[in-house]
């Protein structure tokens, strides 16, 4: 499956606060319950970290909870 | 805009493609490979993807199963491989002798036909004795068949698997009478959910169509044709 734009917003100018990266783009995969969703993702190329905007958490991410709760 | 306010067919929209792939429909090929192993279609089996939009499934049942297939649509195939052999033409009046074709696979497609029971006879009447039909289609879980068909004519203009999901009831009744009988059916609701959940992740809830039922699921069915034992293959002789 392909990997999904989930963000509008630029996050270009965040930097990850323990290396000092800046955040770059990256497929992320978003597992819950049964299912499994790939996603892009800013996150930091040298430690891994993934940032998950608040907005995203408590919009379409948890949209997509109450939907697969319900089903 | 359609009367009710829906722009265009749901397998029309190009974000459809975009989360569901070239098969625009729930559980894409993988989906297909489940549903292909499940009715035990013996290899080299003339098999019909009817309504085969693009031709990806005909295709993939050629280079992945080593079956004949073949597909047909209302609409010229756009975008399709040259090469695969493909056919115009209506569900109700298929380019087929009479039992010759081992397996009908229609996914997504009869829930969007005007007559589901013509369709249902056609198919049957192309299948050979012991032949398959596999079935995969949104469908209503939790609404009387009163309220259903009400409801669905209230949207018929919209022309979406969603807006026009199959009654069990009626789709079991039209089986038996065209001479299929149901070996197989199976739910696969998460697979719509994930789908849809696709659709909200990508920012494209609004164009998804209101399903009349609120609680619209996804089922696998398979029937064979009245003729030979459930379980029991072809022969090749």
């Amino acid at each position: 499956m392909s990997t999904l734009k989930v963000l509008s917003e630029d996050f270009s100018n965040w930097t990850c606060e323990a290396c000092g990266e800046t955040l770059v783009p990256r497929p992320v995969t978003l597992d819950y319950l049964e299912s499994r969703f790939r996603v892009e993702l800013p996150a930091c190329p040298r430690c891994g970290l993934v940032l998950v905007p608040e907005s995203l958490a408590l919009g379409k991410m948890a949209e997509v909870e109450r939907l697969l709760e319900d089903k | 805009m359609t009367a009710d306010g829906c722009a265009q067919p749901l397998w029309r929209h190009p974000v459809l493609r975009a989360v569901a792939g070239q098969t625009l429909r729930p559980g894409g090929l993988d989906f297909t490979d489940q549903a292909v192993h499940l009715a035990h279609i013996p290899g080299d089996s003339r098999v019909l993807d009817l309504g085969c939009g693009t031709g990806a499934t005909v295709e993939h049942l050629r280079s992945h199963h080593a079956l004949a297939a073949v597909g047909v649509d209302l609409a010229i195939p756009q975008g399709a491989k040259k090469g695969l052999p493909f056919a115009q033409a209506d569900a109700q009046s298929l380019p087929f002798r009479d039992a010759s074709l081992g397996a009908v696979i229609c996914e997504c497609v009869l829930s969007l036909l005007p007559d589901q029971r013509a369709a249902l006879h056609e198919c049957r009447r192309v299948l050979m004795p012991g032949g398959r039909l596999i079935l995969a289609d949104l469908y209503h879980r939790s609404i009387s068949t009163t309220a259903c068909t009400a409801t669905t004519t209230a949207h018929s203009a919209a022309k979406s698997c969603v807006t026009h999901a199959l009654n069990i009831d009626t789709l079991r009744r039209d089986l038996a009478d065209a001479g299929m009988r149901v070996v197989l059916l199976e739910d696969h609701t998460r697979l719509l959910a994930e789908l849809a959940a696709r659709m909200i992740l990508v920012g494209a809830s609004d164009i998804l169509p209101e399903c009349p039922s609120k609680r619209p699921g996804y089922l696998l069915l398979i029937a064979v044709t009245d003729g030979i034992p459930t379980e029991a293959h072809h022969d090749d002789g």
